[in-house]
């Protein structure tokens, strides 16, 4: 149990997925223009991390393994992704309409959100159990959502700020996120990922 | 939202059974017929991994293959650890090579202490598993890190990096990766009492 | 669409990386080692051109409903492909490289260039899109790469070109080197070469 608080605590500063593996870049760039649409994306992300992130931890170590179909992991996983979201988005536009608004038009961007699947490769390589597993999805999940949310804070103020023509847009993300990452590594003295 | 027809649903999922049919044969017939060389990788690393922590120089695959065959014998300690007794003779001198492993930053950190004959100084230190920081942590599998380890008597503490110290109980540690380097202190200080006892 | 031209366009000003930021997510992370890149970068490009072949080939078959689906299998599949000539040929970068081998699938670029070009065009200008857009991405991954070993750890490709005097930029090798290099890059390449190109684009365009 301790260790799993562990694992949860460091996935979201210390080894926050987005600002030390980079993954799930594309739609951080993208879509971190605006806090209110961040909050949308961020909050459909941890959903789905962390129900995909038990889902592939259980099909991996109740099929795959067992099977010695380990090789196959790159598909079942992204199968398995894909066809959560797709359930996830027909339930909540038949169940809330302001749920499905809110969220509904994040959920395909999020199929193709690297950090999805490199949630559940990394829980293979680094061999997690259940539990970690399920503390490593939901803190990367709150890593990347507060990554975004911070990001999203940080670019509203600076929206009108001048700043040299070739830096404009990804340019200055990408510097904002560097001193996140730089601020986010402040935290490594804190904590150890066993 | 447009209703599909049956047959267009029927379609649709048969053509979506075929694509995954022929995506997954043609990905299992390339693992099979794979399979015999990503395993002969995987135990000739194991081996090379064995022969460097017990301080011989690398060979080629046929060379090291006889020789694992010929001089290396595996077997379980009491404290459940795993060592390969390395025999002496022409090939150099006898060696113990015990698996250890401790906690890295990122993972786990796995790797092989070697010990010499009469357990009183190390022989050499390798890895079989590491996920840690490239450029950073993963520096542990530099010749300079893991040959510093050579005839020293441990246990170990750390100094920073750059010292060169010729302590027999000191290692320089690595910039930067100070959980990493220490993650590898805690491994080779762990395998230490199985080979000498309690000290 | 000409396949020159197509191919001119990925390395240039349709840069999928500094005209539209996309796909540097798995690759982004194995930039502080050039030899890591490159191999990244080869496996990408083999993905990337081969899936773009495989969906223009099926591209009057695959139901509209499930297009995506089809798409990341095929991905997934060279993915896997890749993934194994790499353990079997390779053993030492494979093992360096873990996860982000499989992280190749969900790079938007490869997903990017099958929904928006496979789709709609023909197996051979198809592939020229996919090699095209693949090396386009992974010269300025190279040159960030090159960047990051060389500060960072004062080497290329492994082998030590800087002096002893030489004190290693820690920073180059982590993760805010990686964003702050790629800011540069993309300064640099913004401000000045797409800045002055619209005045000899028609010069580009003739030649």
């Amino acid at each position: 149990m301790g260790h799993a608080f562990a694992v949860f605590f460091a996935a979201v500063f210390t080894n926050n997925i987005l600002l030390t593996n980079y993954l799930g870049m594309c739609s951080f760039l993208g879509v971190s223009r605006e806090v209110k649409t961040s909050m949308g994306l961020g909050a459909a992300v941890v959903v789905v991390m962390t129900a995909t992130s038990v889902l592939n931890w259980l099909v991996y170590s109740f099929v795959l393994a067992p099977l010695g179909l380990e090789y196959l992991r790159f598909i079942v996983f992204i199968v398995v992704i894909a066809a959560f979201v797709q359930i996830v988005e027909m339930v909540i536009e038949r169940v809330s309409d302001t749920l499905y608004a809110a969220l509904g038009i994040f959920l395909p961007l999020i199929t193709v959100n690297c950090a999805i699947l490199g949630v559940s490769l990394f829980m293979v390589i680094r061999s997690y159990t259940f539990l970690e597993s399920l503390a490593y999805g939901a803190g990367s999940g709150v890593g990347w959502a507060v990554a975004i949310l911070a990001m999203a804070g940080i670019r509203q103020r600076i929206g009108g700020s001048r700043v040299p023509k070739g830096m404009e847009g990804a340019g200055l993300a990408l510097v904002i996120a560097g001193i996140m990452a730089l601020a986010f590594m402040g935290f490594n003295g804190m904590m150890r990922l066993n | 939202m447009k209703k599909t027809g049956r047959s267009e649903w029927l379609a649709t999922m048969l053509f979506m059974t075929a694509v995954t049919a022929v995506c997954i044969g043609a990905v299992a017939g390339l693992h099979l017929a794979t399979a015999n060389v990503v395993a002969a990788n995987e135990s000739l690393f194991l081996r090379k991994a064995v022969r460097a922590a017990a301080g011989l120089p690398a060979t080629g695959a046929s060379e090291l293959n006889r020789w694992w065959a010929g001089d290396v014998e595996r077997e379980v300690l009491q404290s459940g650890r795993v060592a390969y007794r390395v025999r002496g003779g022409t090939g150099g001198s006898a060696a113990v090579v015990l698996e250890a492993e401790a906690a890295g930053l990122w993972g786990r950190v796995r790797g092989l202490v070697g010990f010499s004959g009469d357990g009183k100084t190390l022989t050499g230190v390798a890895f079989t598993e590491q996920n840690e920081t490239p450029g950073l942590g993963a520096r542990i599998e530099e010749a300079w890190f893991v040959g510093q380890f050579r005839g020293k008597t441990g246990p170990f503490s750390l100094v920073p990096e750059g010292t060169g110290s010729a302590a027999p109980t000191e290692i320089d540690a690595i910039t930067g990766a100070t959980i990493t380097s220490s993650a590898v202190r805690d491994l080779v200080n762990g395998a230490i009492p199985d080979i000498r006892g309690g000290e | 669409m000409k396949t020159g031209k197509i191919v001119l366009r990925n390395l240039g000003r349709d840069n999928p990386v500094f005209a539209q930021i996309l796909g540097i997510c798995s690759t982004l992370a194995v930039t502080n080692v050039l030899k890591n890149t490159a191999v990244m970068c080869l496996g990408l490009i083999f993905t990337l051109a081969l899936s773009n072949v495989t969906v223009s080939a099926m591209r009057r078959l695959i139901p509209g409903r499930v297009r995506m689906m089809v798409e990341v299998l095929v991905i997934a599949s060279y993915v896997i492909v890749v993934d194994i000539a790499l353990r079997a040929f390779v053993p030492d970068i494979a093992r360096q490289l873990g996860p982000y081998v499989g992280l190749i699938i969900t790079n938007c670029i490869v997903m990017g260039r099958a929904e928006a070009f496979a789709l709609t065009n023909p197996p051979g200008a198809a592939l020229a899109d996919g090699v095209s857009s693949g090396v386009g991405y992974s010269y300025v991954l190279l040159v960030i790469a090159f960047f990051r070993e060389l500060l960072g750890s004062g080497t290329i490709w492994g082998v030590r070109v800087l002096g002893d005097g030489w004190v290693n930029w820690s920073i180059m090798v982590t993760a805010p080197g990686a964003f702050f290099m790629l800011a540069v890059f993309i300064w640099i390449v913004k401000g000045v070469w797409l800045d002055s190109a619209p005045a000899d684009a028609g010069k580009a365009g003739a030649r």
